[in-house]
């Protein structure tokens, strides 16, 4: 991996805490909440949308491999070459490949989260082809040797002054530490790059089942750049960008820059149907799409489907006070936000990445509530927290696989891959068997009798009352075990000296008067 | 044509940071948008699709010609070469979308995808009769017909804001879009005097 | 009179029983007779949001079993009674899911249930002095609880001045407090400043957990007016 690692920390909660003490990281995160209040302003003023979208989406999810087929057939009658890439491993290769075969030697990128996935620039990099990344916030993160901190803006995290210090490494002189200065040098920077090109590698916001149509969106237009000068183009797209009709995009493209953006439309939206036709003078001669899996497929008909849904807008990242405050390289993985902390371990397929990010979440529902196509992603984070607690490497999967479908439920038994979530109970889905189960099991069988509460608490009325301040309230500042995390920011209360209930025995009693 | 789809439309282009002209009838619109070009190419080259419906009606080669302009048509053997050096880009819109401003830019022979993103400055012309009231009905529209090899919507110019969050213009395409909007010869959404 | 089971929480019962006394003399003041059923605990929701279901539907169970018999159960915490109406369907198995949804559609958080179930506003408690209100998330997001505190406090005189985003979480997070005080800590100090900015001698929410989170908090940092329940503060107002 070439990648810095700019917010140190071996555990989430030490990055957390690097994140949090980095004084710049906190004045560049500041210009988030501009962005914020416009894509809540938009959102609220189309919530037909939504809805609309968020039934598109389950529509086409609930039989994607049939949608799949039919956008690989489709697109092979328009003249592109399809892969399916089970892995990022095989998509790389397949990309590398490509490029030998073309004898292609400088490629250009327009911004795109599967390609980070799949670690592309590095792999052709490696592989001795020129790679650079043509987004302004792209292209300052692959100089500085980073990872995008935001799927939307990437250079989020970045003040002004940090962007000219890094751009300089690739400048003839120092550059000014101005908006509009730093913008003109890398126009010309990059245009030279364009220009020489002979692969452009893109994403895809969608691809159309019906029409085959490739969509890509930017502000930059690099989007468009990377699809007209090479000869050559690769299009990643992750198989849940699929959507069934053409005619969806009318509910989700605006829906997708609405949220991602708070603008009515992106700048530019280029709507590609096969390579460069007979009779025209630029576009691609050849182009490929490589569909990518890396563990989507097996989500389909489980609890995590709709996870799927996702149209990668950011919404759910500029809500969350959690992400506004450690920015997106604490996650320590491609997507960050409340979307990365669900998606990344079930992107994991050997089950080791992601395991402590599902528990790094105050559950407020802010992202759930900010989902333009309706994801429960704070469900989803408590459903998760229940499938990886078994300790070392998990498929958090394990328990959905063979499920019974709920009753009422759809899908035969058998057909799709496991039981579908949402009205799935939670429930005896796996024996408890590790500490904190053990733990929150014995609490609850206290708890769960009155006597076994009373005896608990009084029990920890008296030992609360060790080391801690007098006054009206008793509140503890001593590191207590347990509560160390707690207390290293925080005073803790102290049970109070009478309970509530025993004030009201003691008004029934008139021994207390409210 | 709806009056307040014309109005609409130019009302959500300026918005996006367009520079907008018209409703025009066909001499004004052509005169304005060969004039806009020349000015914003600055002494370079002008891209020029060849066999563009609205280019062609217009007769906007020759007036361009006519007001100074040195062409780089589509036809030309080194367009691919020479797109790179030049000025300005003009193309013909197949139809705007009111309510977000945005232009729809079918590619095809004669049509280059480079002409409207390659340059620093991009002209445009769209008829009024072609302007849709919503993306819904541009997404309608397009599905009648036989899909190009590409299409680009265009609703402003290029624009970053990686910066800091700050609004930055012509990042990598143009810094500045010109749209005419080409009255009806009917007169309807035709907000001025005939020339 | 309309008569309701009290759910004091265990928070409330042990840490902040203040606020149960509040709640009490509110429901009282607007006509209710409040029972106190003596077998309640906890709802759960600890276990529940820790990713520990089996813990959680042990003491959810209790809960149907305590409360059950109740016309109207009344609790002084959005996020307790959001963990009734959200999870308790889908943490018990088909049969009890039906009775765990009846109990749902008769538990109210208090100043919902006073506001629109009794349809009193004017408690008859003064408060003097200005207010500012966090809107505690999971009363806001899955109980739409939002204007009921503010027209309480309207309707006892209390000046309501909005900080910014009253809306963003305070970082309480249940066990994330402990997990990740590195975060919490910070989203405290967000939270105090937004209220410390709009001038508000107090800082009211219907959650004693988030209120406890931000004055441990505070007793740190010496930032921000003094967090109150809700309960508290109008229960104070009350003539006695």
């Amino acid at each position: 991996m070439s990648h810095e690692v700019i917010t140190p920390g071996d555990t989430l909660a030490a990055r957390a805490a690097s994140a949090v003490a980095d004084v710049e990281l906190q004045h560049a995160l500041r210009n988030l909440d501009r962005r914020l209040f416009t894509a809540r302003t938009v959102e609220e003023s189309f919530p037909h949308l939504k809805a609309r979208a968020a039934a598109l989406r389950r529509e086409t999810l609930a039989d994607l491999p049939a949608w799949i087929d039919r956008t690989e057939r489709v697109l092979d009658g328009l003249g592109v070459h399809v892969h399916r890439a089970a892995t990022p491993e095989a998509a790389r290769r397949i990309i590398v490949e490509i490029a030998r075969t073309e004898g292609l030697t400088r490629a250009v990128k327009s911004k795109s989260m599967a390609t980070e996935e799949i670690d592309l620039a590095d792999a052709l990099t490696a592989a001795g082809i020129e790679t650079v990344e043509t987004d302004l916030g792209e292209y300052i993160v692959q100089v500085a040797g980073e990872r995008p901190s935001h799927m939307i803006v990437p250079a989020i995290h970045k003040t002004l002054a940090q962007v000219a210090e890094v751009l300089q490494t690739r400048a003839d002189g120092p550059l000014p530490v101005e908006h509009e200065a730093i913008t003109a040098w890398a126009r010309d920077h990059l245009r030279a790059r364009f220009l020489a090109a002979d692969l452009g590698i893109t994403g895809g916001n969608f691809v159309a089942a019906d029409t085959g149509t490739l969509v890509l969106v930017t502000n930059e237009g690099n989007g468009d750049l990377c699809t007209i000068i090479p000869r050559v183009q690769v299009a990643v797209v992750p198989v849940e960008k699929v959507i069934s009709r053409f005619s969806d995009l009318a509910t989700l493209l605006p829906l997708l820059t609405m949220s991602a953006t708070g603008q009515r439309i992106s700048n530019y939206v280029t709507m590609i149907n096969g390579p460069r036709r007979a009779g025209e003078i630029d576009g691609p001669e050849v182009l490929h799409v490589v569909l990518l899996d890396h563990g989507r497929l097996r989500l389909v008909g489980t609890a995590y489907e709709d996870m799927l849904a996702c149209i990668r807008c950011g919404a759910c990242l500029n809500v969350c006070p959690v992400f506004r405050r450690i920015s997106g390289h604490a996650y320590d993985a491609v997507y960050s936000g409340p979307m990365g902390k669900v998606l990344t371990p079930l992107l994991s397929l050997d089950g080791t990445e992601g395991r402590d990010l599902p528990g790094a979440s105050t559950l407020c529902g802010a992202c759930t509530e900010a989902c333009p196509v309706e994801i429960p992603l704070a469900d989803l984070l408590v459903r998760l927290r229940t499938d990886l607690r078994s300790p070392g490497p998990v498929d958090p999967l394990a328990a959905e696989v063979g499920a019974e479908p709920p009753a009422g439920h759809d899908r035969q038994p058998g057909e799709g891959f496991g039981s579908r979530v949402l009205d799935s109970p939670l429930v005896s889905r796996r024996p408890a068997r590790h500490v904190r189960s053990t733990a929150f099991d014995t609490w609850a069988r206290l708890w769960a009798t009155p006597s076994g509460y009373a005896r608990s608490t009084r029990l920890a009325r008296l030992g609360a009352r060790v080391g801690a301040r007098r006054g009206t309230k008793h509140w503890i500042r001593a590191r207590v075990p347990g509560l160390g995390g707690w207390t290293a920011t925080r005073d803790a209360p102290a049970p109070a000296a009478r309970s509530f209930r025993d004030r009201w025995d003691a008004r029934a009693d008139g021994r207390e008067h409210w | 044509m709806n009056e307040s789809v014309v109005e609409r439309f130019l009302a959500a282009a300026t918005e996006n940071g367009i520079t907008v002209h018209g409703p025009l009838d066909a001499d004004a619109a052509t005169r304005v948008a060969a004039e806009r070009s020349v000015t914003l190419a600055g002494g370079r080259r002008v891209a020029v699709p060849v066999g563009d419906p609205n280019v062609e009606e217009l007769g906007l080669r020759d007036a361009l010609a006519w007001a100074g302009a040195e062409l780089l048509p589509a036809s030309d053997v080194a367009w691919r070469a020479e797109i790179g050096d030049a000025g300005a880009g003009v193309t013909g819109a197949r139809a705007g979308i009111a309510a977000t401003g945005t232009l729809l830019l079918p590619c095809g022979p004669g049509r280059p995808r480079g002409t409207h993103i390659i340059p620093p400055a991009h002209v445009c012309v769209v008829r009024a009769a072609d302007l849709v009231a919503t993306i819904e009905d541009a997404i309608a529209l397009q599905s009648r017909e036989p899909h190009p090899s590409t299409m680009s919507w265009v609703s402003g110019p290029s624009r970053t804001a990686d910066l800091e969050m700050h609004l930055t213009i012509g990042v990598h395409g143009p810094r500045s879009v010109d749209v005419v909007v080409v009255a009806d010869a009917t007169g309807a959404g035709d907000g001025t005097a005939p020339a | 009179m309309p008569a309701v089971a009290l759910f004091v929480t265990c928070v409330v019962d042990q840490l902040a029983p203040e606020v149960g006394v509040g709640a009490v003399r509110l429901l009282e003041a607007a006509g209710a007779t409040v029972e106190f059923p003596r077998a309640q605990t906890c709802c759960g929701q600890p276990a529940c949001n820790a990713g520990e279901p089996e813990a959680a539907t042990r003491l959810a169970r209790h809960f149907l079993d305590v409360f059950e018999p109740f016309d109207a159960v009344v609790a002084p915490s959005g996020s307790c009674v959001a963990m009734v109406h959200h999870w308790y369907p889908r943490l018990v198995p088909d049969r009890d899911a039906s009775r765990a949804r009846a109990l749902a559609a008769k538990t109210f958080e208090l100043t919902d249930y006073l506001v629109a179930q009794l349809g009193v506003e004017d408690v008859g408690a003064r408060v003097d002095g200005t207010v500012t209100v966090h809107d505690a998330c999971h009363g806001l997001r899955f109980l739409g609880v939002r204007d009921a505190p503010r027209r309480l406090l309207t309707a006892a005189g209390a000046q309501i001045v909005e900080m910014e985003e009253p809306e963003t979480c305070c970082g309480f997070g249940g066990t994330f407090s402990v997990g990740h005080g590195e975060i919490a800590g910070p989203l405290a100090d967000d939270k105090l400043g937004h209220a410390a900015a709009s001038g508000a001698d107090w800082l009211v929410s219907g959650d004693a957990a988030c209120l406890l989170h931000l004055e441990g908090r505070r007793r740190r940092t010496g930032i921000g007016p003094t967090p109150v329940h809700v309960a508290d503060l109008l229960a104070g107002g009350l003539a006695s």
